[in-house]
């Protein structure tokens, strides 16, 4: 069999979380309503309506543009995308086609490999971010189609990379970052099983070597990343099986199947479709001023989960546990804590983020043991207060550990001869009894050490 | 009990009005100082069985507010309102009621006056002799074997007839101007962006204005000041004060520059016509005003680019109508299995003809292929058309033509020649390409038929057009023969 090559390009939607819709004054969270009951005339494309741009999507859009390193068209136009479909009540969709918010961007990515210890790295080029108005929803029942016009008007942002991405495993570190980079700059909740981050993969293969892209094939309906994974992994085996059986390939739409694992055919594509797109006559041009840009520029690159990323290796963290701690929300609040107490130490501090900041004055001053601050830790995290959960620890410190130490070894002779004579596992029954008398209030670490030292 | 001075002031200027009806009116307001709006109704009913004027009356008298303009009156039916249905005069709407009301009406409102019905117009405002209305043509109630032009054919002939002090129309090619000048009333359209168009139908989004007809320049002027200004709803509406027209528009002419640009005279203009203007001219170097001839050599493209450019817009524009969400709908017609099928009858049975045409026209012009061709030239040729205007408003304050290339024609004279309905827009065109202020004024008759004058203003130069206008319509008194 032939090695192949796979090539991937992604065109994701990102719905933005602005207050209101694009074009109209709409509350833009129509999550749960009932049908049809967050519109308006002008969401709704009654005759005489006007559109009117909300500023804050035009900012998010550019901020998003920025931090995958687009160019920034400065002249900003929207355009009308001509289409009938009973979900598109103006029978075009308000975007931008001629001018893109940007274009031409590229950014590195990089991640985890599956093994979840390689730091890996690639780049995706970015052929364009354009904003425009999502579409309704179209109810099928068993006698009729309804619409639910509520989502009409939804500020979109759309990103088509490159087909630079070779692989599923690529594809969902890109799509990661790119969840992390719009939920840092606030432009979007992201949820993919919400709908609010939605990708379209365009996928071939062709023989290594071969400089020709295969048959370009998209896939929708993935809406998870297990699922994006999933899909591509199922549809670039495919296509190789196919290939290598002699069949041609052709190009066509297809949706994952998550009960089948399998990618179903849903359109072939013939030819494109023609959308009319020209100037939307009732949006004056919106010109972007460079002082605007710059300051938007700042603020992207302060946020950026890789600029995070990068700073935290140059406190010596491993890339493991940096992922970690970003995957769980938790890198900015460490971060931010190591850089106000420069005696901590990272290494420890990472497997303590999100406690107050009194924890880690405490450790600082007190130096204490890894097991206790473990226990402080999680006693804290049980929902106890701070100076309770240190009291727990301190009834018992060091000396007075000494003197119990030493009175259990006294009245077990038998057991430390026994030690003594080899079977070292009884470590553990002396660590109980010596545990036992703490009161729980004992670093079980510290105790095994003072065992180690005095039965030598 | 309110009136508006000048309603009053140009009726008192008015010795031998046009029409009983509008003069009986106004003697309302001067004698009782309140208008019977009972009579208004039933006399705008009244002219209705005559010229086919109303589309839709209310069935009681309302009520006056308060302000500068507390009369009647009676808007074009592509203007939405709450109260009335709006039709555009198509099938496809018949009956359609909006959930909200226009900014102008809005506007009017605020300024005390009752919106009593609603216009005849073409359907959708394409076509200029209101023939194309889905309910009946109107008629020009100068000569009723006449059309009263278009597309705001109902708007002209409700003023001409003399059944309400003031309508609006709305005029993406000529619209308000060609019928003004059919009819003998005055009809501006001001600069894009002067009036919002928020709850206007849009035919043309960047052409598309409302603007008043009335019987005087004055009452133009009161009429235009009310119904302007930034609207947040708008985005394409202008952020610039609005000047006190009225008072403005009463300055002297003297020392005015005038532009008479040679490209509005000549070929496909009435002889006839052109003599009536070049008098006009005459009369306002009388009264101090420089004329000077001037160019404006791409304006022989403007009619060209205008049925690029409209049809564009209006394809997208209308694609809206499509039976799913308002209207009329085939959509629970048993024979129709798919979407596609509702879609086409729906489209088929209830848009008119012109309609259709100017659809497949605009489909065409920004189709694949088509497009740079078509479209992106026409709008380059715009840019150029709109250079020449701003290149001779540097030399002269306003520009002075006809407003058409004839008189009103018969009722049925250019139905079956679309290309010869179109050339009705010839000069009126430019000023939308342009975006500039134009009005058109009574000028002379020609064999019982009024002659349109034109004067056309740089971009917010409504205040000079309204002074030339005033100035010419007091030295003279076409408007009371």
């Amino acid at each position: 069999m032939k090695e192949y090559v796979p090539t991937i390009g992604l065109e994701i939607h990102v719905q933005l979380k602005t207050a209101s819709k694009m074009f109209c004054r709409c509350d833009n969270n129509a999550e749960g309503k009932e049908p049809n009951t967050v519109v308006c005339p002008l969401c709704m494309g009654f005759p005489g309506v006007l559109p009117v741009v909300n500023a804050t999507a035009i900012e998010y859009g550019v901020k998003t543009a920025l931090a995958l390193g687009c160019k920034i068209n400065k002249f900003q136009r929207f355009d009308r995308k001509n289409y009938f479909y009973p979900d598109l009540p103006k029978a075009y969709q308000i975007s931008q086609f001629f001018f893109p918010v940007g274009e031409h961007g590229e950014i590195t990515i990089d991640y985890l490999g599956s093994d979840r210890k390689t730091r890996k790295e690639f780049k995706v080029g970015i052929n364009r971010v354009h904003l425009e108005e999502d579409a309704g929803k179209l109810i099928h029942t068993k006698d009729a189609t309804l619409v639910d016009f509520n989502r009409c008007g939804t500020p979109l942002m759309e990103i088509v990379t490159e087909p630079d991405i070779t692989s599923p495993e690529e594809a969902k570190a890109f799509m990661q970052e790119l969840q992390r980079i719009v939920r840092s700059l606030g432009v979007s909740f992201a949820d993919m099983e919400k709908g609010h981050l939605r990708v379209d993969a365009n996928v071939s293969v062709r023989p290594k070597g071969q400089k020709k892209l295969g048959v370009k094939i998209e896939v929708k309906n993935m809406n998870s990343f297990k699922f994006m994974e999933q899909a591509l992994k199922h549809e670039i085996e495919r296509q190789i099986s196919a290939l290598e059986a002699g069949e041609k390939l052709q190009q066509e739409t297809r949706g994952w199947d998550a009960k089948t694992g399998t990618t179903i055919l849903q359109r072939v594509k013939e030819g494109s479709i023609d959308y009319r797109y020209f100037p939307e006559p009732d949006l004056p041009p919106i010109v972007l001023d460079d002082k605007q840009i710059n300051d938007w520029s700042k603020e992207v690159t302060a946020e950026l989960p890789s600029a995070l990323r990068a700073k935290a290796e140059k406190t010596g963290l491993s890339y493991e546990k940096i992922c970690e701690l970003q995957d769980k929300n938790a890198l900015i609040n460490l971060l931010v804590i190591l850089d106000k107490n420069k005696k901590l130490d990272p290494t420890v501090i990472a497997n303590y983020p999100g406690a107050s900041s009194e924890f880690y004055k405490w450790i600082v001053e007190e130096k204490p043991s890894n097991s206790v601050i473990r226990q402080v830790f999680d006693s804290i995290s049980s929902g106890k207060k701070f100076k309770d959960a240190v009291d727990v620890v301190k009834i018992v410190d060091h000396s007075d550990l000494m003197v119990m130490v030493k009175r259990v070894l006294d009245a077990n002779p038998d057991v430390v001869k026994r030690y003594k004579a080899g079977e070292t596992k009884l470590i553990g029954f002396l660590t109980g009894q010596i545990m036992k008398q703490a009161g729980g209030g004992a670093d079980p670490i510290s105790v095994t050490d003072l065992l180690n030292k005095l039965l030598t | 009990m309110v009136w508006i001075p000048a309603f009053l002031s140009a009726m008192s200027s008015r010795s031998n009005g046009a029409g009983m009806t509008r003069r009986e009116l106004y003697m309302n307001i001067t004698e009782a100082k309140k208008v019977d709006l009972k009579k208004f109704l039933d006399e705008a009913k009244a002219a209705d069985e005559k010229f086919n004027i109303l589309l839709s009356v209310a069935d009681k008298p309302g009520k006056l507010g308060k302000g500068d303009l507390a009369v009647p009156c009676l808007i074009k039916d592509n203007i939405v309102t709450t109260d009335y249905p709006t039709t555009c005069a198509s099938k496809i709407l018949e009956g359609f009621r909006s959930p909200y009301e226009a900014t102008v009406v809005t506007k009017l409102k605020q300024a005390g006056a009752w919106v009593a019905g609603k216009l005849n117009l073409d359907e959708f405002a394409m076509g200029s002799s209101t023939e194309n209305s889905a309910f009946g043509a109107t008629k020009n109630p100068i000569d009723s074997t006449r059309v009263p032009g278009g597309s705001s054919g109902g708007s002209a002939a409700a003023v001409a007839a003399g059944v309400t002090p003031f309508s609006l129309g709305s005029d993406t090619g000529g619209s308000i101007r060609q019928p003004a000048a059919f009819c003998g009333v005055v009809g501006m359209k001001p600069t894009y962006g002067r009036v919002s168009r928020y709850g206007l139908v849009a035919m043309a989004s960047s052409l598309d204005q409302i603007g008043p007809l009335t019987t005087t320049v004055e009452d133009c002027a009161l009429v235009l000041k009310i119904i302007s200004g930034k609207d947040p709803l708008d985005a394409t509406s202008l952020d610039a004060p609005v000047p006190d027209y009225v008072s403005e528009m009463k300055k002297d002419i003297k020392g005015l520059n005038i532009g008479v640009p040679k490209e509005f005279f000549g070929e496909g203009v009435d002889r006839a016509i052109e003599e009536k203007v070049q008098v006009a001219i005459k009369e306002l170097e009388k009264l101090g005003a420089k004329i000077k001839e001037v160019s404006l050599p791409n304006s022989r493209y403007a009619l060209a680019t205008y049925y690029i450019i409209q049809p564009a817009e209006v394809s997208a524009n209308l694609a809206r109508y499509d039976g799913v969400k308002y209207g009329v709908s085939e959509g629970k017609n048993e024979q129709i299995e798919t979407i596609e099928e509702m879609y086409r009858q729906t489209r088929a049975k209830y848009l008119g003809d012109e309609v259709k045409r100017r659809i497949m026209l605009g489909t065409y012009a920004t189709s694949a292929g088509f497009r740079d061709a078509y479209y992106d030239r026409a709008r380059k040729v715009a840019t150029l058309i709109k250079q020449d205007f701003d290149k001779v408003f540097k030399e002269v304050d306003v520009l002075i033509t006809p407003t058409t290339p004839t008189v009103a024609f018969k009722l049925g004279e250019n139905t079956t020649d679309p290309l010869k309905m179109y050339m009705s827009d010839l000069l009126t065109v430019p000023a939308n390409i342009a975006g500039i202020p134009a009005i058109s004024i009574p000028c002379d008759k020609i064999d019982g038929l009024p002659v349109g004058l034109q004067i056309m203003g740089p971009q917010l130069g409504e205040s000079k057009v309204l002074q030339v206008a005033y100035a010419y319509e007091q030295s003279t008194d076409w408007r009371q023969q």
